[in-house]
C-alpha cells in the first residue's frame, strides 16, 4: 500500500466549512487516528477519502494515483462505521464470506480463507450464529472481519467502537490494532475518544472547525503539545494564567495571582501574559501539616478513588482551581477540607502565550 | 443530613413475559447520596431505573420513597425527576423555554422559572445556546438541555439514565464532576445509570453493579474496586489480569497457586482449601516492569509485546509464555524513565505483590464467559 496524501482538500455543506483546505500525509502501513469534537470535519474528511462524499476541492493520492474522482468501489478500501450493518438473515461465517462470494469465490480455497479470518478475529464460535444473537462486541467483530474479507489495502474506520458498551469497546481497540498490523493493513480510524485514539495510534491527527490543528505520535502530542487546544483535548490539563516576571538562562518566573512559580523554559519575555498547562498528574499534593504560609497550598474540595487513580481537587489560597490525578499508591488520601500543599513534577509545566482570542476559545470544545 | 433512606426497593423483581430483567434487588440509597447502577447492555439498569420512576410497576417487591410506599404510584406523584436516555426536547421551544418548562411544570412563576432555567444553562455550559432551537444542537447539546430541565424542577430525586452518553468523550470528563458537584451543591439524592465504569468510579458515592437482573455488589468505588466479590465485577470494573491455578501450599497467611507448570502465584490470605481451583488476579497498575531481575517473589521474565499511552499510564503487554499474556499499567512518566517504549521486543520482568493478589474460586462458568470476554 503506498502513502496517502490529502491536499487542500475543501468541502462546504451550506453555510458550514468543514474542512478547510486540509492537506494530510499518511504512510504506508500506519494506524492514524482523527480525532477532534464532534463538528471538527473528521467524519467529513474520511467520507471524502472514502468517496461518499465530493469534495468542492482539492486532491487525493493513493501512491502515485490520484483518486479524487474515482467512485468508492474503485478505491480498494474497507469502510467500517458506528452503525453496525450486517445481514440479519445470515450467519456471522455468511456474513463475513459475503464479500469472497460476491467475488466469484468458491470452493475450499474460499472456505479456508473465511476460517482464517473468522480466527484472527477470534469469531470462531460465533460462526453459525446470527447477528441478532450475538452481543454488541461480536456483532461489530464481525463487522469488522466482513470488511477484511474483501481485502483492502486501507481500512476505513468511522467510530467503529462507538455502539459499544464502555468496558468492551476499551478490549476491542487493542484487537483492531492487532488486526491491522498483522494483515500489513493502512488504517485510519476517526475517533472522539482521546483514550481510544492515544492507545491504538502510531500517529494522531487533531482538528478543530475544519482544519488540523497539530499532527505527531501520542507520546508527542500528550507530553508536549504546541497548541493549547491540544493540551486540553488529549487528556486533562489544569490551565493557570499569570505574568511572566523573569525570563533568562533557561528559567522562566511566573507570578500567578501574586504567587511565584519557576520552571524550565524560553522563548517568553518580561511582563508577557501566560498560560501554564499543567497534567492532573504533575501535580503532587502531600499534607501541609506545618501549616506553613508559604505558597501554593490551599485546602482539599473532593476527592475521588477512581480506582487506578486517586483525583484530588484543591482550592488554592490566591483562588485557583487546581486538580491533582496521580496513580492509586495505596496511601491514605488527604481529606477533604484539610490543608494541602502541591508541587509540580519536573517538566510537568508546559507554557503557551496567551491565546489572541481568549483562553476559553482557544479550549472550546464545541 | 437525615438518615431516613430516600430509595428502599425491597426484593423488586419485574418480568417481561418469560425474560426476568429484575431478579429479588433490594436496595437503600439515603439522603443525599450519588448512586450509579453499573452494568453491561441488557443488565437491567433502564428498567430499575424506570421502576423507581413509577414508568413500570414490579412483579412483585415493594418499593418505598423517602419512607412512603409508592410501589404503584403514579410517575408524577413521586417528587422525582426522570432523565430518559431518549430525551424528548420540545421542538417548538428554545433552549431557553425547554429548560424552563421543568420548573413551570412543577408550580413555579413563569419569572423564576426563567431564572432557573439560566442557572441550570450556565451550569450544563450552554448559557450561549439559550435562544436556539433544539434541532440546532448537536445530540450531546440537546442531551445536556434535557439533563438541564430535570435538574431545573429542583426535585428532591433525580433518576438519570445516561445522562452523559451522547456526548463528546472529552466533554463527559468535564462534565461528569461538574455534575457531581451540581448534585453535591443543590443536596439531591441521584441515581445514575451507565455501562462506563470510569464514569461511575469517577461521580458516585455508591456504585450498583448489575449483572442479570441481579445486583452483584453494592458498595463504595474504593470498595468494589479494592475487594471486588467475582472475578466478573474485577474484570468489569477496572480490568486486571486473571490467572487460572490450582491452591498447591497454605500456610499461616500466604497462599500458593500453580498457575502453569512449575510455576506458583504467592497472595495474602488463606481463604481457599488446598486443591481448590481457583483464579488468582491482579490489577493492572499494581502489576510492576522492572528491567532487571531480582530475587523478589511474584517476578517472571517476560516479552515486552506492545506499549500504548493512555494518559496518567503506559499500558504495556507483556508476554510470559506458558502463563499467558499480562497486561501492567506504568505510571507514564516512570515508564518513560525505563525508556519502556523503545524496548519492545525485550526481555523485562513483571512482578505483583503478594498483597495485589487476590484470589477468587473459579466460577462455574468458564472463565472468558465469566469476564464477559465475548
Amino acid at each position: 500500500m503506498p502513502d496517502i496524501r490529502i491536499v487542500n482538500v475543501r468541502k462546504e455543506f451550506r453555510d458550514v466549512l468543514a474542512l478547510n483546505d486540509v492537506s494530510l500525509e499518511i504512510r504506508d502501513r500506519e494506524y492514524v487516528s482523527i480525532i477532534g469534537p464532534s463538528g471538527c470535519g473528521k467524519s467529513t474528511l474520511l467520507k471524502c477519502l472514502a468517496g461518499i462524499i465530493k469534495q468542492d476541492s482539492g486532491q487525493i493520492y493513493v501512491g502515485d494515483r490520484e483518486v479524487t474522482a474515482l467512485p468508492p468501489e474503485e478505491r480498494h478500501l474497507g469502510y467500517m462505521f458506528q452503525e453496525i450493518a450486517l445481514f440479519p438473515h445470515m450467519s456471522a461465517w455468511d456474513n463475513v464470506g459475503y464479500g469472497p462470494r460476491v467475488r466469484g469465490e468458491a470452493g475450499e480455497l474460499a472456505r479456508q480463507f473465511v476460517g482464517q479470518i473468522m480466527e484472527m478475529t477470534r469469531l470462531n464460535i460465533a460462526s453459525d450464529t446470527y447477528p441478532d444473537e450475538l452481543s454488541g462486541g461480536a456483532k461489530q467483530k464481525t463487522a469488522l472481519a466482513r470488511a477484511i474479507a474483501a481485502e483492502p489495502q486501507l481500512m476505513l474506520l468511522d467510530e467503529p467502537l462507538g455502539a459499544l458498551d464502555a468496558h468492551v469497546r476499551g478490549v476491542l481497540r487493542y484487537e483492531l490494532r492487532r488486526l491491522v498490523k498483522e494483515l500489513g493493513l493502512t488504517a485510519i480510524h476517526v475517533t472522539h475518544d482521546q483514550e481510544e485514539a492515544m492507545s491504538i495510534s502510531d500517529r494522531l491527527v487533531i482538528m478543530k472547525a475544519g482544519q488540523v490543528v497539530e499532527v505527531g505520535t501520542p507520546l508527542q502530542l500528550y507530553l508536549s503539545p504546541k497548541r493549547l487546544f491540544t493540551a486540553n483535548f488529549l487528556g486533562e490539563a489544569n490551565f493557570i494564567e499569570g505574568t511572566v516576571e523573569e525570563s533568562n538562562q533557561g528559567q522562566i518566573t511566573v507570578s500567578v495571582k501574586g504567587w511565584k512559580l519557576n520552571f524550565a523554559g524560553s522563548g517568553f519575555v518580561k511582563g508577557e501574559r501566560i498560560v501554564l498547562a499543567v497534567r492532573p498528574e504533575s501535580v503532587i499534593p502531600a499534607p501541609d501539616d506545618q501549616q506553613s504560609d508559604r505558597e501554593w497550598t490551599g485546602s482539599v474540595r473532593d476527592h475521588l478513588l477512581l480506582g487506578d487513580c486517586m483525583r484530588i481537587e484543591i482550592e488554592l489560597e490566591n483562588g485557583t482551581e487546581i486538580v491533582s490525578q496521580i496513580p492509586n499508591s495505596g496511601l491514605q488520601p488527604i481529606k477533604v477540607g484539610e490543608r494541602a500543599r502541591i508541587d509540580f513534577a519536573k517538566d510537568g509545566i508546559i507554557p503557551y502565550q496567551f491565546p489572541a482570542q481568549g483562553l476559553d476559545l482557544e479550549l472550546a470544545l464545541e | 443530613m437525615t438518615l431516613l433512606p430516600s430509595i428502599r426497593l425491597i426484593d423488586v423483581s419485574k418480568t417481561f413475559g418469560r425474560i426476568k430483567a429484575i431478579h429479588n434487588v433490594s436496595l437503600q440509597i439515603a439522603d443525599g447520596e450519588y448512586v450509579c447502577v453499573l452494568g453491561p447492555t441488557g443488565s437491567g439498569k433502564t428498567t430499575l431505573l424506570r421502576l423507581i420512576a413509577g414508568l413500570t410497576y414490579p412483579t412483585s417487591g415493594s418499593i418505598e420513597l423517602d419512607g412512603k410506599p409508592v410501589t404503584f404510584v403514579q410517575p408524577e406523584d413521586r417528587n422525582a425527576a426522570y432523565v430518559p436516555q431518549q430525551y424528548a426536547l420540545f421542538p417548538h421551544m428554545t433552549v431557553r423555554e425547554n429548560v424552563a418548562f421543568g420548573p413551570l411544570a412543577r408550580g413555579f412563576t413563569p419569572e423564576e422559572s426563567l431564572r432557573t432555567a439560566d442557572e441550570m444553562l450556565k451550569l450544563v455550559r450552554l448559557s450561549h445556546r439559550a435562544a436556539s432551537f433544539p434541532h440546532e444542537l448537536s445530540g450531546g447539546m440537546q442531551q445536556r438541555i434535557a439533563l438541564a430541565r430535570g435538574l431545573a424542577g429542583r426535585s428532591p430525586l433525580l433518576l438519570l439514565d445516561e445522562p452523559l452518553g451522547a456526548i463528546d468523550a472529552r466533554l463527559r470528563v468535564i462534565l461528569r464532576y461538574q455534575l457531581r458537584r451540581l448534585a453535591k451543591d443543590l443536596g439531591v439524592t441521584v441515581v445514575h445509570v451507565t455501562h462506563d465504569q470510569q464514569e461511575a468510579m469517577s461521580i458516585a458515592d455508591r456504585i450498583a453493579v448489575l449483572r442479570e437482573g441481579a445486583i452483584e455488589q453494592f458498595d463504595h468505588p474504593a470498595d468494589i474496586y479494592g475487594a471486588p466479590t467475582s472475578p466478573f465485577l474485577a474484570n468489569f470494573v477496572g480490568g486486571a489480569n486473571f490467572l487460572e491455578g490450582t491452591v498447591v501450599r497454605k500456610e499461616l497467611d500466604v497462599t500458593l497457586i500453580e498457575v502453569a507448570e512449575g510455576f506458583s502465584v504467592t497472595s495474602s490470605g488463606n481463604a481457599h482449601p488446598l486443591g481448590g481451583a481457583v483464579v488468582a488476579s491482579f490489577r493492572q497498575e499494581r502489576t510492576s516492569i522492572l528491567t532487571s531481575a531480582s530475587l523478589e517473589e511474584n517476578l517472571v521474565p517476560g516479552k515486552l509485546v506492545s506499549t500504548s499511552l493512555l494518559g496518567v499510564f503506559l499500558r504495556c503487554v507483556v508476554d510470559l509464555g506458558r502463563i499467558g499474556e499480562i497486561v501492567a499499567k506504568v505510571p507514564l512518566r516512570e515508564a518513560l524513565q525505563q525508556r519502556l517504549p523503545d524496548r519492545v521486543g525485550d526481555v523485562i520482568f513483571v512482578r505483583a505483590g503478594r498483597e495485589a493478589v487476590l484470589v477468587f474460586s473459579r466460577p462455574e462458568r468458564a472463565l472468558a464467559v465469566e469476564l464477559e470476554a465475548f
